[in-house]
Protein backbone atom coordinates (compact mmCIF):
# COMPACT_ATOMS: atom_id res chain seq x y z
CA UNK A 1 0.00 0.00 0.00
CA UNK A 2 1.36 3.14 -1.58
CA UNK A 3 1.05 5.49 1.77
CA UNK A 4 1.83 9.28 1.49
CA UNK A 5 1.84 11.79 4.83
CA UNK A 6 1.49 15.14 3.95
CA UNK A 7 2.16 17.54 7.40
CA UNK A 8 1.24 20.74 6.86
CA UNK A 9 1.22 23.89 8.37
CA UNK A 10 3.46 27.30 8.83
CA UNK A 11 6.42 26.34 10.94
CA UNK A 12 6.92 30.31 11.56
CA UNK A 13 4.04 30.34 13.36
CA UNK A 14 4.24 28.58 16.75
CA UNK A 15 1.73 25.69 16.63
CA UNK A 16 0.42 25.88 13.44
CA UNK A 17 3.70 24.52 12.07
CA UNK A 18 2.92 21.44 14.27
CA UNK A 19 2.20 19.48 10.74
CA UNK A 20 5.02 20.40 9.78
CA UNK A 21 7.65 19.70 12.81
CA UNK A 22 5.71 16.25 12.82
CA UNK A 23 6.25 15.16 9.12
CA UNK A 24 9.84 16.19 9.92
CA UNK A 25 10.60 14.35 12.86
CA UNK A 26 8.64 11.10 11.10
CA UNK A 27 11.11 11.40 7.93
CA UNK A 28 13.59 10.48 10.87
CA UNK A 29 12.07 7.14 12.07
CA UNK A 30 12.56 3.80 9.81
CA UNK A 31 9.02 2.47 10.59
CA UNK A 32 7.76 5.27 8.17
CA UNK A 33 10.62 4.76 5.85
CA UNK A 34 8.24 2.71 3.12
CA UNK A 35 6.13 5.80 3.41
CA UNK A 36 6.55 9.39 1.30
CA UNK A 37 6.63 11.97 3.96
CA UNK A 38 6.05 15.78 2.84
CA UNK A 39 5.68 18.96 4.53
CA UNK A 40 3.98 21.77 3.11
CA UNK A 41 2.70 24.99 3.87
CA UNK A 42 -0.84 24.62 2.55
CA UNK A 43 -3.01 21.61 1.04
CA UNK A 44 -2.54 23.66 -2.89
CA UNK A 45 -4.42 21.80 -6.21
CA UNK A 46 -1.08 20.53 -6.94
CA UNK A 47 -0.83 18.37 -4.53
CA UNK A 48 -4.18 16.74 -6.24
CA UNK A 49 -1.83 15.00 -8.45
CA UNK A 50 0.62 13.61 -6.19
CA UNK A 51 -2.29 12.35 -3.75
CA UNK A 52 -3.83 10.73 -6.94
CA UNK A 53 -0.45 8.37 -6.58
CA UNK A 54 -0.99 6.91 -3.16
CA UNK A 55 -3.45 4.57 -1.92
CA UNK A 56 -3.70 6.39 1.67
CA UNK A 57 -3.00 9.62 2.76
CA UNK A 58 -2.44 11.21 5.94
CA UNK A 59 -2.88 14.35 7.03
CA UNK A 60 -1.50 16.29 10.23
CA UNK A 61 -2.20 19.68 11.43
CA UNK A 62 -3.00 21.65 13.98
CA UNK A 63 -6.09 22.76 15.10
CA UNK A 64 -7.38 25.49 17.31
CA UNK A 65 -10.40 23.35 18.65
CA UNK A 66 -10.29 20.88 21.44
CA UNK A 67 -8.26 20.98 24.38
CA UNK A 68 -4.16 21.87 23.79
CA UNK A 69 -2.69 18.72 23.49
CA UNK A 70 -5.32 16.84 22.22
CA UNK A 71 -4.73 14.48 19.37
CA UNK A 72 -7.69 13.77 16.91
CA UNK A 73 -8.33 11.37 13.96
CA UNK A 74 -10.79 11.57 11.51
CA UNK A 75 -11.45 9.66 8.20
CA UNK A 76 -11.54 12.18 5.06
CA UNK A 77 -14.16 11.05 2.16
CA UNK A 78 -13.66 13.57 -0.59
CA UNK A 79 -17.17 14.38 -0.68
CA UNK A 80 -16.31 18.47 -0.26
CA UNK A 81 -15.70 19.22 -4.15
CA UNK A 82 -14.41 22.41 -4.28
CA UNK A 83 -15.46 25.11 -6.75
CA UNK A 84 -12.47 27.63 -6.64
CA UNK A 85 -9.29 27.07 -7.58
CA UNK A 86 -7.57 28.46 -4.30
CA UNK A 87 -4.37 28.50 -2.36
CA UNK A 88 -5.50 26.75 0.18
CA UNK A 89 -7.90 23.50 0.05
CA UNK A 90 -8.83 20.87 3.09
CA UNK A 91 -8.00 17.78 3.33
CA UNK A 92 -12.04 16.38 2.02
CA UNK A 93 -12.15 19.17 -0.68
CA UNK A 94 -7.91 18.05 -2.05
CA UNK A 95 -9.48 14.35 -1.89
CA UNK A 96 -11.77 15.19 -3.91
CA UNK A 97 -10.19 17.29 -6.71
CA UNK A 98 -7.35 14.37 -7.03
CA UNK A 99 -10.75 12.30 -7.68
CA UNK A 100 -12.17 14.47 -9.92
CA UNK A 101 -9.63 15.28 -12.24
CA UNK A 102 -7.48 12.09 -11.82
CA UNK A 103 -9.81 9.32 -11.04
CA UNK A 104 -7.94 8.60 -7.61
CA UNK A 105 -9.46 6.66 -4.90
CA UNK A 106 -7.04 7.00 -2.06
CA UNK A 107 -7.91 6.65 1.43
CA UNK A 108 -7.72 9.49 3.87
CA UNK A 109 -7.47 10.64 7.14
CA UNK A 110 -6.53 13.87 9.19
CA UNK A 111 -4.50 14.01 11.76
CA UNK A 112 -4.99 17.13 14.48
CA UNK A 113 -3.31 18.13 17.58
CA UNK A 114 -5.16 21.33 19.69
CA UNK A 115 -2.62 24.04 20.11
CA UNK A 116 -2.57 26.96 21.75
CA UNK B 1 -26.74 69.90 -7.05
CA UNK B 2 -25.86 66.76 -8.82
CA UNK B 3 -26.16 63.94 -6.93
CA UNK B 4 -24.06 60.61 -7.05
CA UNK B 5 -24.13 57.22 -6.18
CA UNK B 6 -21.65 54.75 -5.20
CA UNK B 7 -21.33 50.93 -6.35
CA UNK B 8 -18.57 48.88 -4.53
CA UNK B 9 -17.36 45.44 -5.10
CA UNK B 10 -15.73 44.41 -1.83
CA UNK B 11 -13.89 41.97 -1.70
CA UNK B 12 -12.71 41.63 -5.56
CA UNK B 13 -12.77 37.92 -6.03
CA UNK B 14 -10.26 35.62 -7.82
CA UNK B 15 -7.46 38.26 -7.21
CA UNK B 16 -3.96 37.89 -5.47
CA UNK B 17 -4.87 39.89 -2.20
CA UNK B 18 -7.49 41.67 -0.77
CA UNK B 19 -9.19 44.78 -2.36
CA UNK B 20 -12.29 46.80 -2.77
CA UNK B 21 -14.05 48.39 -6.27
CA UNK B 22 -15.70 51.24 -5.72
CA UNK B 23 -17.80 52.59 -8.80
CA UNK B 24 -19.28 56.28 -8.56
CA UNK B 25 -22.53 56.75 -10.53
CA UNK B 26 -23.68 60.88 -10.95
CA UNK B 27 -27.14 61.42 -11.05
CA UNK B 28 -28.61 59.73 -14.85
CA UNK B 29 -27.06 56.60 -13.53
CA UNK B 30 -23.84 56.71 -15.53
CA UNK B 31 -19.96 55.99 -14.17
CA UNK B 32 -17.98 58.96 -13.65
CA UNK B 33 -15.12 57.32 -11.40
CA UNK B 34 -13.57 54.24 -10.41
CA UNK B 35 -11.21 53.01 -7.65
CA UNK B 36 -9.17 50.33 -7.27
CA UNK B 37 -8.67 50.33 -3.28
CA UNK B 38 -6.38 48.04 -1.36
CA UNK B 39 -7.28 47.93 1.95
CA UNK B 40 -4.44 46.32 3.92
CA UNK B 41 -1.37 47.49 5.23
CA UNK B 42 1.82 45.06 6.21
CA UNK B 43 4.99 47.86 6.65
CA UNK B 44 7.29 45.28 5.58
CA UNK B 45 10.06 48.59 4.85
CA UNK B 46 9.45 49.62 8.59
CA UNK B 47 10.10 46.67 10.19
CA UNK B 48 12.76 45.25 8.69
CA UNK B 49 15.02 48.60 10.29
CA UNK B 50 17.46 47.27 12.47
CA UNK B 51 17.85 44.09 11.21
CA UNK B 52 20.83 43.10 9.91
CA UNK B 53 20.86 43.56 6.09
CA UNK B 54 22.20 39.29 5.71
CA UNK B 55 18.60 38.48 6.74
CA UNK B 56 16.99 40.70 4.40
CA UNK B 57 16.44 38.08 1.34
CA UNK B 58 15.02 35.23 3.66
CA UNK B 59 12.56 38.41 5.38
CA UNK B 60 11.69 39.68 2.42
CA UNK B 61 10.97 36.35 1.00
CA UNK B 62 7.73 36.42 3.35
CA UNK B 63 6.60 39.33 1.84
CA UNK B 64 4.49 37.03 -0.54
CA UNK B 65 3.38 33.25 -0.99
CA UNK B 66 3.10 33.45 -5.10
CA UNK B 67 6.13 35.34 -6.06
CA UNK B 68 8.74 34.94 -2.89
CA UNK B 69 11.28 34.28 -5.47
CA UNK B 70 11.25 38.14 -7.26
CA UNK B 71 11.72 39.50 -3.50
CA UNK B 72 14.48 37.17 -3.05
CA UNK B 73 16.08 38.08 -6.02
CA UNK B 74 15.36 42.10 -5.68
CA UNK B 75 16.40 41.44 -1.96
CA UNK B 76 19.99 39.27 -2.82
CA UNK B 77 20.96 41.81 -5.48
CA UNK B 78 20.60 44.78 -3.52
CA UNK B 79 22.97 42.95 -1.03
CA UNK B 80 25.46 42.11 -3.47
CA UNK B 81 25.31 45.56 -4.17
CA UNK B 82 26.19 46.77 -0.26
CA UNK B 83 29.04 43.79 -0.39
CA UNK B 84 29.98 45.65 -3.79
CA UNK B 85 30.47 42.04 -5.18
CA UNK B 86 30.36 40.32 -8.72
CA UNK B 87 28.41 37.43 -8.11
CA UNK B 88 30.30 34.12 -10.01
CA UNK B 89 28.71 33.28 -13.33
CA UNK B 90 27.50 30.02 -12.40
CA UNK B 91 25.18 31.91 -9.33
CA UNK B 92 24.05 34.41 -11.75
CA UNK B 93 22.73 31.58 -14.17
CA UNK B 94 21.10 29.33 -11.17
CA UNK B 95 19.68 32.64 -9.58
CA UNK B 96 18.03 33.08 -13.43
CA UNK B 97 16.37 29.34 -13.69
CA UNK B 98 15.13 30.01 -10.01
CA UNK B 99 13.41 33.24 -11.08
CA UNK B 100 12.43 31.78 -14.75
CA UNK B 101 10.64 28.56 -13.06
CA UNK B 102 8.69 31.48 -10.77
CA UNK B 103 7.45 33.01 -13.67
CA UNK B 104 6.09 29.38 -15.57
CA UNK B 105 4.49 28.46 -11.54
CA UNK B 106 2.71 32.67 -10.82
CA UNK B 107 1.71 33.08 -14.55
CA UNK B 108 -0.09 29.40 -14.39
CA UNK B 109 -1.82 30.18 -11.62
CA UNK B 110 -3.26 33.76 -12.65
CA UNK B 111 -4.23 32.24 -15.92
CA UNK B 112 -5.91 28.78 -15.04
CA UNK B 113 -6.57 29.04 -12.10
CA UNK B 114 -7.39 32.71 -11.72
CA UNK B 115 -8.78 33.59 -14.87
CA UNK B 116 -9.26 30.46 -16.91
CA UNK B 117 -13.27 30.30 -15.88
CA UNK B 118 -13.94 33.84 -17.93
CA UNK B 119 -11.90 32.87 -20.84
CA UNK B 120 -13.65 29.68 -21.24
CA UNK B 121 -17.12 30.08 -20.32
CA UNK B 122 -17.29 33.92 -20.97
CA UNK B 123 -17.97 36.40 -18.68
CA UNK B 124 -21.71 36.12 -18.54
CA UNK B 125 -21.51 32.23 -17.32
CA UNK B 126 -23.57 31.23 -14.44
CA UNK B 127 -21.62 32.26 -11.22
CA UNK B 128 -22.33 28.95 -10.32
CA UNK B 129 -20.53 27.89 -12.95
CA UNK B 130 -17.74 30.00 -13.53
CA UNK B 131 -15.42 28.21 -10.89
CA UNK B 132 -13.16 24.94 -11.03
CA UNK B 133 -15.77 22.73 -12.15
CA UNK B 134 -17.25 24.52 -14.84
CA UNK B 135 -13.93 24.43 -16.21
CA UNK B 136 -13.78 20.74 -15.88
CA UNK B 137 -16.76 20.41 -17.23
CA UNK B 138 -15.72 21.78 -20.09
CA UNK B 139 -12.30 21.55 -20.80
CA UNK B 140 -10.89 18.64 -18.26
CA UNK B 141 -7.43 19.03 -20.04
CA UNK B 142 -7.27 22.65 -19.49
CA UNK B 143 -7.44 22.23 -15.72
CA UNK B 144 -5.04 19.25 -15.61
CA UNK B 145 -3.11 21.28 -17.32
CA UNK B 146 -2.59 24.33 -15.37
CA UNK B 147 -1.85 22.43 -12.39
CA UNK B 148 0.71 20.31 -14.31
CA UNK B 149 2.66 23.99 -15.28
CA UNK B 150 2.48 25.10 -11.69
CA UNK B 151 3.62 22.32 -10.36
CA UNK B 152 6.36 22.18 -12.59
CA UNK B 153 7.61 25.63 -11.79
CA UNK B 154 7.46 24.65 -7.92
CA UNK B 155 9.04 21.15 -8.55
CA UNK B 156 12.45 23.41 -9.59
CA UNK B 157 12.22 25.96 -7.19
CA UNK B 158 11.93 23.08 -4.54
CA UNK B 159 14.69 21.14 -6.25
CA UNK B 160 16.87 24.20 -6.36
CA UNK B 161 16.12 26.27 -2.98
CA UNK B 162 14.80 22.89 -0.68
CA UNK B 163 11.06 24.42 -0.61
CA UNK B 164 8.72 25.77 -2.43
CA UNK B 165 7.36 28.76 -0.91
CA UNK B 166 9.79 31.36 0.99
CA UNK B 167 12.81 29.25 0.16
CA UNK B 168 15.87 30.82 1.83
CA UNK B 169 18.28 29.31 -1.21
CA UNK B 170 19.38 32.24 -2.57
CA UNK B 171 21.83 34.71 -0.57
CA UNK B 172 23.83 38.07 -0.64
CA UNK B 173 26.84 37.20 -3.04
CA UNK B 174 24.94 34.39 -4.80
CA UNK B 175 23.21 31.35 -3.69
CA UNK B 176 24.32 28.74 -0.79
CA UNK B 177 24.27 25.74 -2.77
CA UNK B 178 25.43 24.16 -5.73
CA UNK B 179 23.05 22.55 -8.29
CA UNK B 180 23.38 18.58 -8.25
CA UNK B 181 23.80 16.11 -11.43
CA UNK B 182 20.71 14.81 -10.34
CA UNK B 183 18.75 18.05 -9.87
CA UNK B 184 19.63 19.30 -13.34
CA UNK B 185 19.04 16.39 -15.12
CA UNK B 186 15.47 15.98 -13.52
CA UNK B 187 14.51 19.17 -14.40
CA UNK B 188 15.87 18.77 -17.90
CA UNK B 189 13.76 15.56 -18.14
CA UNK B 190 10.50 17.53 -17.26
CA UNK B 191 11.14 20.34 -19.65
CA UNK B 192 9.36 18.86 -22.91
CA UNK B 193 6.32 18.09 -20.91
CA UNK B 194 5.99 21.85 -19.92
CA UNK B 195 6.78 23.04 -23.61
CA UNK B 196 4.14 21.02 -24.72
CA UNK B 197 1.63 21.98 -22.30
CA UNK B 198 2.34 25.70 -22.85
CA UNK B 199 2.20 25.00 -26.54
CA UNK B 200 -1.66 23.08 -26.00
CA UNK B 201 -2.71 26.19 -24.17
CA UNK B 202 -1.41 28.89 -26.66
CA UNK B 203 -3.37 27.29 -28.93
CA UNK B 204 -5.91 27.04 -27.02
CA UNK B 205 -6.34 30.54 -25.77
CA UNK B 206 -6.17 31.89 -29.24
CA UNK B 207 -9.27 29.96 -30.17
CA UNK B 208 -11.20 32.08 -27.46
CA UNK B 209 -10.14 35.15 -27.98
CA UNK B 210 -12.81 35.61 -30.70
CA UNK B 211 -14.99 35.56 -29.18
CA UNK B 212 -14.21 38.39 -26.63
CA UNK B 213 -13.94 40.86 -28.95
CA UNK B 214 -15.87 43.62 -27.33
CA UNK B 215 -13.66 42.99 -23.96
CA UNK B 216 -10.65 43.29 -25.68
CA UNK B 217 -11.31 46.46 -26.94
CA UNK B 218 -12.51 48.03 -23.83
CA UNK B 219 -10.22 45.95 -21.09
CA UNK B 220 -7.78 48.60 -20.28
CA UNK B 221 -7.42 49.65 -24.17
CA UNK B 222 -5.86 53.36 -23.84
CA UNK B 223 -2.51 54.98 -24.69
CA UNK B 224 0.43 54.62 -21.61
CA UNK B 225 4.12 54.36 -21.48
CA UNK B 226 5.27 50.69 -20.72
CA UNK B 227 8.34 49.82 -18.53
CA UNK B 228 10.43 46.65 -18.25
CA UNK B 229 14.13 45.81 -17.91
CA UNK B 230 15.67 45.01 -21.07
CA UNK B 231 19.19 43.19 -21.82
CA UNK B 232 21.98 44.68 -23.45
CA UNK B 233 20.99 43.85 -26.88
CA UNK B 234 17.46 45.04 -26.39
CA UNK B 235 16.18 41.00 -25.65
CA UNK B 236 13.47 40.14 -22.66
CA UNK B 237 15.01 39.16 -19.15
CA UNK B 238 14.06 38.62 -15.69
CA UNK B 239 16.76 38.78 -13.83
CA UNK B 240 19.18 42.14 -14.68
CA UNK B 241 19.79 44.89 -17.55
CA UNK B 242 19.07 48.47 -18.19
CA UNK B 243 15.29 49.94 -17.56
CA UNK B 244 13.46 50.40 -21.08
CA UNK B 245 10.09 52.67 -21.50
CA UNK B 246 8.13 52.65 -24.70
CA UNK B 247 5.33 54.80 -26.30
CA UNK B 248 2.36 54.09 -26.67
CA UNK B 249 3.15 53.97 -30.91
CA UNK B 250 5.56 51.27 -29.60
CA UNK B 251 8.80 53.08 -30.18
CA UNK B 252 11.54 53.33 -27.32
CA UNK B 253 10.60 56.63 -25.45
CA UNK B 254 13.56 56.29 -23.11
CA UNK B 255 16.36 53.69 -22.51
CA UNK B 256 19.15 52.14 -20.97
CA UNK B 257 18.16 53.84 -17.29
CA UNK B 258 20.53 52.32 -14.50
CA UNK B 259 17.64 50.49 -12.19
CA UNK B 260 19.38 51.77 -9.26
CA UNK B 261 18.77 54.82 -9.96
CA UNK B 262 15.17 54.81 -10.78
CA UNK B 263 14.23 57.44 -7.85
CA UNK B 264 15.81 59.59 -10.20
CA UNK B 265 12.99 58.73 -13.08
CA UNK B 266 10.27 57.45 -10.58
CA UNK B 267 8.31 58.64 -8.11
CA UNK B 268 5.60 57.68 -5.83
CA UNK B 269 2.03 58.69 -4.91
CA UNK B 270 0.16 58.17 -1.58
CA UNK B 271 -3.43 58.63 -2.27
CA UNK B 272 -5.64 58.97 0.77
CA UNK B 273 -8.29 55.62 -0.31
CA UNK B 274 -5.66 53.21 -0.77
CA UNK B 275 -2.61 51.59 0.60
CA UNK B 276 -1.04 51.01 -2.41
CA UNK B 277 0.90 53.38 -3.57
CA UNK B 278 0.85 54.72 -7.25
CA UNK B 279 4.41 55.02 -9.40
CA UNK B 280 4.49 57.26 -12.23
CA UNK B 281 7.30 58.97 -14.37
CA UNK B 282 8.86 61.78 -13.33
CA UNK B 283 9.24 63.85 -16.40
CA UNK B 284 5.47 63.73 -17.39
CA UNK B 285 4.34 64.47 -13.83
CA UNK B 286 1.17 62.58 -11.46
CA UNK B 287 -0.76 61.54 -12.73
CA UNK B 288 0.16 61.77 -16.90
CA UNK B 289 3.42 59.67 -16.21
CA UNK B 290 1.10 56.15 -15.69
CA UNK B 291 3.29 53.31 -17.27
CA UNK B 292 2.21 49.84 -17.50
CA UNK B 293 4.57 46.78 -16.21
CA UNK B 294 4.51 43.06 -16.51
CA UNK B 295 3.87 40.92 -19.32
CA UNK B 296 1.99 43.44 -22.19
CA UNK B 297 4.80 45.52 -20.78
CA UNK B 298 7.65 43.65 -21.49
CA UNK B 299 6.71 42.47 -24.71
CA UNK B 300 5.98 45.70 -25.71
CA UNK B 301 9.77 47.32 -24.74
CA UNK B 302 11.96 44.34 -25.96
CA UNK B 303 13.29 43.96 -29.02
CA UNK B 304 12.93 39.98 -29.31
CA UNK B 305 12.46 36.90 -26.45
CA UNK B 306 15.76 35.23 -27.84
CA UNK B 307 14.31 31.44 -27.84
CA UNK B 308 12.82 30.06 -31.02
CA UNK B 309 9.00 29.53 -30.35
CA UNK B 310 8.76 32.46 -27.94
CA UNK B 311 10.01 35.12 -30.84
CA UNK B 312 7.56 33.30 -33.10
CA UNK B 313 5.12 33.96 -30.97
CA UNK B 314 6.09 37.73 -30.18
CA UNK B 315 6.10 38.00 -33.91
CA UNK B 316 2.42 36.88 -34.20
CA UNK B 317 1.94 39.45 -30.86
CA UNK B 318 3.22 42.17 -32.24
CA UNK B 319 0.35 42.02 -35.02
CA UNK B 320 -2.60 42.61 -32.47
CA UNK B 321 -2.47 45.96 -32.80
CA UNK B 322 -0.85 48.64 -34.97
CA UNK B 323 0.46 50.88 -32.44
CA UNK B 324 2.02 48.90 -29.00
CA UNK B 325 0.03 46.28 -27.72
CA UNK B 326 -2.66 48.47 -26.06
CA UNK B 327 -5.35 46.58 -24.66
CA UNK B 328 -4.97 44.84 -20.91
CA UNK B 329 -6.63 41.89 -22.08
CA UNK B 330 -3.33 41.00 -24.02
CA UNK B 331 -1.86 40.03 -20.46
CA UNK B 332 -3.12 36.83 -20.91
CA UNK B 333 -1.11 36.06 -24.19
CA UNK B 334 1.72 37.85 -22.79
CA UNK B 335 1.91 35.39 -19.77
CA UNK B 336 1.54 31.94 -22.18
CA UNK B 337 4.10 33.91 -24.26
CA UNK B 338 6.65 33.97 -21.19
CA UNK B 339 6.36 30.86 -20.06
CA UNK B 340 7.36 29.22 -23.68
CA UNK B 341 10.28 31.60 -23.08
CA UNK B 342 10.97 30.44 -19.55
CA UNK B 343 11.04 26.93 -20.42
CA UNK B 344 13.09 27.51 -23.79
CA UNK B 345 15.18 30.04 -21.37
CA UNK B 346 15.89 27.37 -18.78
CA UNK B 347 16.72 24.41 -21.25
CA UNK B 348 19.41 26.98 -22.48
CA UNK B 349 20.54 27.80 -18.91
CA UNK B 350 20.87 24.20 -18.04
CA UNK B 351 23.16 22.92 -20.94
CA UNK B 352 25.88 25.06 -20.06
CA UNK B 353 28.60 23.21 -19.42
CA UNK B 354 29.40 24.93 -16.22
CA UNK B 355 26.37 24.96 -14.82
CA UNK B 356 27.45 21.95 -12.02
CA UNK B 357 30.31 24.43 -10.92
CA UNK B 358 30.91 24.30 -7.06
CA UNK B 359 31.82 28.11 -7.05
CA UNK B 360 27.97 29.87 -6.75
CA UNK B 361 28.92 32.07 -3.49
CA UNK B 362 31.31 35.32 -3.29
CA UNK B 363 31.84 36.39 0.29
CA UNK B 364 32.50 39.84 1.72
CA UNK B 365 31.51 42.11 4.21
CA UNK B 366 29.53 45.35 3.25
CA UNK B 367 31.49 47.89 1.41
CA UNK B 368 28.99 50.24 0.51
CA UNK B 369 26.05 51.79 2.96
CA UNK B 370 23.51 51.69 0.35
CA UNK B 371 22.24 49.19 -2.44
CA UNK B 372 19.60 48.87 -4.88
CA UNK B 373 18.51 45.35 -6.49
CA UNK B 374 16.08 45.30 -9.38
CA UNK B 375 14.37 42.77 -11.09
CA UNK B 376 11.40 41.79 -13.36
CA UNK B 377 8.80 40.13 -10.96
CA UNK B 378 5.97 37.77 -13.31
CA UNK B 379 3.47 41.13 -12.73
CA UNK B 380 6.31 43.67 -13.43
CA UNK B 381 9.49 45.28 -12.76
CA UNK B 382 10.10 45.45 -8.52
CA UNK B 383 12.74 47.10 -6.75
CA UNK B 384 14.19 47.06 -3.26
CA UNK B 385 16.39 49.42 -2.13
CA UNK B 386 18.72 49.52 1.52
CA UNK B 387 20.18 51.83 3.27
CA UNK B 388 22.61 50.10 6.44
CA UNK B 389 24.92 51.62 9.21
CA UNK B 390 28.65 50.49 9.57
CA UNK B 391 27.67 47.25 11.20
CA UNK B 392 25.13 46.23 8.36
CA UNK B 393 22.04 47.00 10.06
CA UNK B 394 19.28 48.29 8.17
CA UNK B 395 18.45 51.85 8.41
CA UNK B 396 15.45 52.65 5.41
CA UNK B 397 14.33 50.23 3.16
CA UNK B 398 11.91 51.24 0.04
CA UNK B 399 10.43 48.82 -1.88
CA UNK B 400 8.80 49.35 -5.08
CA UNK B 401 6.20 46.27 -5.91
CA UNK B 402 5.04 45.46 -9.68
CA UNK B 403 1.66 46.25 -8.78
CA UNK B 404 2.03 49.60 -7.51
CA UNK B 405 3.82 50.78 -11.23
CA UNK B 406 0.44 49.00 -12.34
CA UNK B 407 -1.68 51.19 -10.11
CA UNK B 408 -2.99 53.38 -12.01
CA UNK B 409 -3.66 52.49 -14.80
CA UNK B 410 -5.83 50.05 -12.89
CA UNK B 411 -7.69 52.78 -11.81
CA UNK B 412 -8.46 53.74 -15.70
CA UNK B 413 -9.05 49.87 -16.58
CA UNK B 414 -11.71 50.00 -14.02
CA UNK B 415 -13.19 52.79 -15.04
CA UNK B 416 -13.07 52.09 -18.86
CA UNK B 417 -14.70 48.77 -18.35
CA UNK B 418 -17.24 50.15 -15.46
CA UNK B 419 -18.23 52.78 -17.95
CA UNK B 420 -19.04 50.57 -21.04
CA UNK B 421 -20.54 47.71 -18.96
CA UNK B 422 -22.00 49.03 -16.03
CA UNK B 423 -25.92 50.50 -15.96
CA UNK B 424 -26.47 52.24 -12.88
CA UNK B 425 -30.52 50.88 -13.43
CA UNK B 426 -29.04 47.61 -13.07
CA UNK B 427 -26.89 45.41 -11.94
CA UNK B 428 -25.65 41.82 -13.18
CA UNK B 429 -23.22 40.26 -12.25
CA UNK B 430 -21.59 39.77 -15.54
CA UNK B 431 -21.35 43.54 -15.75
CA UNK B 432 -19.12 43.37 -11.97
CA UNK B 433 -17.56 40.43 -13.54
CA UNK B 434 -16.05 42.44 -16.26
CA UNK B 435 -14.83 44.73 -13.75
CA UNK B 436 -13.20 42.01 -11.51
CA UNK B 437 -11.57 40.75 -14.97
CA UNK B 438 -9.72 43.82 -16.16
CA UNK B 439 -8.10 43.86 -12.69
CA UNK B 440 -7.54 39.55 -13.17
CA UNK B 441 -5.73 40.41 -16.84
CA UNK B 442 -2.76 42.49 -15.14
CA UNK B 443 -2.81 39.64 -11.95
CA UNK B 444 -2.27 42.38 -9.03
CA UNK B 445 -0.53 40.65 -6.09
CA UNK B 446 -1.91 42.44 -3.70
CA UNK B 447 -0.27 40.13 -0.86
CA UNK B 448 3.25 41.62 -1.81
CA UNK B 449 1.82 44.99 -0.23
CA UNK B 450 -1.45 43.35 1.58
CA UNK B 451 -2.11 40.74 3.45
CA UNK B 452 -4.72 38.30 1.70
CA UNK B 453 -7.61 37.72 3.72
CA UNK B 454 -11.45 37.56 4.07
CA UNK B 455 -13.88 35.64 2.25
CA UNK B 456 -13.96 35.08 -1.92
CA UNK B 457 -17.34 36.83 -1.44
CA UNK B 458 -18.62 39.80 -4.45
CA UNK B 459 -21.26 41.86 -2.55
CA UNK B 460 -22.10 44.71 -4.48
CA UNK B 461 -23.96 47.92 -2.31
CA UNK B 462 -25.60 50.65 -4.30
CA UNK B 463 -25.53 53.47 -1.98
CA UNK B 464 -27.45 56.69 -2.08
CA UNK B 465 -25.30 60.20 -1.48
CA UNK B 466 -26.79 59.61 2.05
CA UNK B 467 -24.95 55.97 2.72
CA UNK B 468 -28.04 54.06 2.66
CA UNK B 469 -28.17 50.61 0.44
CA UNK B 470 -30.69 50.81 -2.06
CA UNK B 471 -29.78 47.94 -4.18
CA UNK B 472 -27.45 45.03 -2.83
CA UNK B 473 -26.07 41.94 -4.97
CA UNK B 474 -24.27 38.96 -3.44
CA UNK B 475 -22.80 35.76 -5.13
Amino acid sequence: MRTLIIGYGNPLRGDDGLGWRVAEELATHPEFSEAEIVSRHQLTPEMAEHISHADRVLFIDATRDGTPGEITCQPVNGASIPTQFSHQYSPDELLALAHALYGARARGFVFTMCGR
Amino acid sequence: MEQTRTIMIDPVTRIEGHAKITLHLNDQGHVEDARFHVTQFRGFEKFCEGRPFSEMPALMARICGICPVSHLIASAKACDALLAVRIPPVADKLRRIFGLAQVVQSHALSLFYLSSPDLLLGMDADPAKANLFGVLEKNEQLARDGIRLRQFGQQIIERLGGKRIHPAWMVPGGVSEPLTEANRDAILAALPEALQIAERSMEWYKTITEKLRDEITTFGNFPTMFMGIVKENGGLTFYDGKIRLGDSSGNIAVSALDPAKYFEYLGEKVEPWTYLKSTYYKPKGYPDGVYRVGPLARLNVADRCGTPRADQELAEFHELQRTAVLSSFHYHQARLIEILYCVERMEQLLNDPEILSRHVRAFARPNALEGVGACEAPRGTLFHHYKIDEQGLIQWANLIIATGHNAVAMNKSILQVAKHYVKGDRLTPGMLNRVEAVIRAYDPCLSCSTHAAGQMLLQVQLMNPAGEVVDEVRR
